[in-house]
């Protein structure tokens, strides 16, 4: 992959959530808060996971263009401003919903902590929360705003296939 | 059909921020972080176009995720409209036509 500016990177890694979009079936890219588990530089592959039986995981079976927004959540002045879009294609991996997503769990409770102890929680709330697919994110292009600056031209990285 | 009730005013004025999804014109979503602006009124939001940003393929195929990041819990608070953006000079007026609350299993 082509080599990224610093700042993407630190966008990527230093992020706590973030928006990931899918598009429904009527056509509508709808993006929703989720934790992102693994991103390999070199690759530039980025790994969710999503209980198998959200509509998001069918939505990116069936409509594999997606994006992932990095920008500031609100945590405080001195949080990073850079607004970060990658798109990309997706995959689902439901080949282990089981425990397939454990092995990417360290980069989710890096970012969230208390999920270590909500896990069960949420399993009991929420059925089917622990059967988790994965997804896995082949960017396709970066698009970014350096402090989130909307007034200039986005900084573009395309990524060759 | 939007039940436009007051718990549902007093949710949306609760988030703090939006995430604007519309198609680009490659087919890939295109996601932007814009301040909620929320007109009680005329029951739409008002939202700055960015100057420079990916051009829609569509105004109808559009949607607004209102977001609260929670300190305590770090995670973050949503609710999804549907709807449709109007340009006008430096705004986009986006006018919700469907709320999604959100609940397990129900929607995206």
């Amino acid at each position: 992959m082509n080599q990224l500016p610093d700042w993407m990177y630190h966008a990527i890694e230093e992020s706590s959530t973030c928006q990931f979009a899918s598009t429904t079936v009527r056509d509508i890219p709808v993006a929703l808060p989720v934790f992102l588990n693994h991103f390999d530089p070199d690759t530039g592959t980025l790994i969710i996971s999503s209980p198998a039986r959200m509509k998001r995981v069918e939505n990116v079976r069936q409509r594999p263009k997606v994006a992932i927004l990095f920008s500031p959540v609100g945590i405080g002045p001195e949080e990073p401003k850079h607004v970060l879009l990658v798109q990309g294609l997706a995959e689902v991996d439901d080949t282990n919903l089981m425990s397939g997503w454990k092995r990417y769990f360290a980069g989710w409770a890096r970012r969230q902590p208390s999920a270590r102890e909500s896990l069960a929680r949420m399993e009991q709330v929420v059925p089917g929360y622990t059967q988790r697919a994965l997804i896995r994110v082949r960017p396709t292009r970066f698009l970014g705003w350096p402090d989130g600056n909307f007034q200039q031209s986005p900084e573009v990285v395309e990524v060759n296939q | 059909m939007i039940d436009w009730t007051e718990e549902l005013f007093m949710q949306i004025e609760a988030f703090s921020r939006v995430a604007l999804s519309y198609p680009g014109i490659d087919g890939y979503p295109v996601v932007l972080p814009l301040p909620l602006v929320f007109d009680r009124d005329k029951r739409y939001f008002i939202l700055p176009i960015p100057h420079q940003r990916p051009v829609p393929a569509s105004e109808e195929q559009v949607s607004l995720t209102l977001l609260h990041y929670d300190e305590q819990m770090k995670s973050e608070r949503y609710l999804v409209l549907y709807g449709h953006l109007t340009e006008t000079g430096n705004e986009w007026i986006f006018t919700p036509s469907h709320v999604v609350l959100p609940r397990w299993g129900r929607r995206a």
